[in-house]
């Protein structure tokens, strides 16, 4: 068990609640949305990011379009599909629910030391 | 004094140091065994090369002649390689695994989680002597008493068990 590997598996758990948050403000691509991600102080790399989203294309959750690009080759920007939107409401009751249930466990041990030290002897 | 090649690379010609070509492949040769068997493998290169191409584009449209180690280096750093994905730490691990001299016992089991991962360890939970039987039995999940049997028989008839379970012990690691 080390930090890192529990640390990146907590991660791992809401990257594609966050990719589908930043989406579904409106059309995205991919660098895109590791720019606000990291505005957010969520870094990841860009190569986390791919497979992620084509994972969620397939998935039926996005969609994308090509623009064509002056500075390159052209690019794709994604969207929520209906489909996608109705995923995203899903994870964001399960999200708030976890949320809240971490919250209130990690807060009730810290109420349960304080009561602890006010019942010491002074 | 350093060649200079041409590469057609995404639509674009791009004219890049014959090193930083080979850094390049590399690099693509590595994402290419990464996806080996994601489903949308060439999907995902494409776009992570694409995206490579754009790179390319802005720095040359800056004012670079040419694409150089550097710049190719910076670009991986910020793509980040294979064994820094999120989250493929598993995916990873089987695949250095495979390399390395068998560390590991396990292989990709077929199910749904592509990133399941079946290795051997020690169990230090259920162990008379180090703890590798209680392993080997969890991994073939079984009884451990039936590999510590076969073991004791297998020792002793041909005498070469013994040095098997101390090549284990000392190659497996401990399960948490």
């Amino acid at each position: 068990m080390n930090i890192e590997n529990t640390a990146s598996q907590m991660r791992k758990g809401v990257l594609e609640f966050c990719i589908l948050s930043v989406i579904k403000q409106g059309e995205a691509y991919p660098s895109d949305i590791i720019e606000k991600m990291k505005a957010a102080n969520l870094n990841i790399f860009e190569g986390t990011l791919y497979p992620l989203l084509t994972r969620l294309k397939n998935a039926e959750f996005l969609t994308y379009r090509w623009i064509e690009s002056n500075s390159g080759p052209p690019r794709k920007y994604f969207m929520l599909t209906e489909k996608g939107a109705a995923f995203y409401k899903e994870l964001e009751a399960t999200w708030n629910e976890l949320a809240n249930a971490v919250q209130a466990l990690s807060k009730a041990e810290q109420e349960y030391t304080t009561s602890n030290d006010f019942n010491q002897p002074e | 004094m350093k060649q200079v090649i041409n590469i057609n690379f995404h639509g674009q010609v791009v004219p890049i140091e014959v090193s930083a070509f080979d850094l390049l492949k590399n690099y693509t040769a590595s994402l290419a065994r990464f996806f080996e068997n994601e489903e949308g493998k060439e999907e995902i290169i494409n776009d992570i090369e694409s995206r490579i191409g754009e790179l390319f584009q802005e720095r040359l449209k800056k004012g670079a002649t040419c694409i150089t180690d550097d710049d190719v280096n910076a670009i991986i750093k910020s793509m980040g390689r294979p064994e820094e994905f999120d989250g493929e730490e598993e995916k990873v691990a089987t695949k250095l695994s495979e390399t390395s001299s068998g560390k590991s016992a396990g292989a990709d089991s077929q199910s749904t989680d592509t990133n399941t991962l079946r290795r051997l360890y020690r169990d230090e939970n259920n162990k008379v002597l180090g703890g590798v039987c209680g392993g080997l039995a969890r991994y073939f999940r079984t009884d451990p008493v039936i590999v510590r049997v076969i073991f004791a028989v297998v020792s002793l008839a041909f005498g070469t068990g013994i040095l098997a379970y101390i090549i284990l012990d000392c190659c497996t690691k401990q399960r948490f």
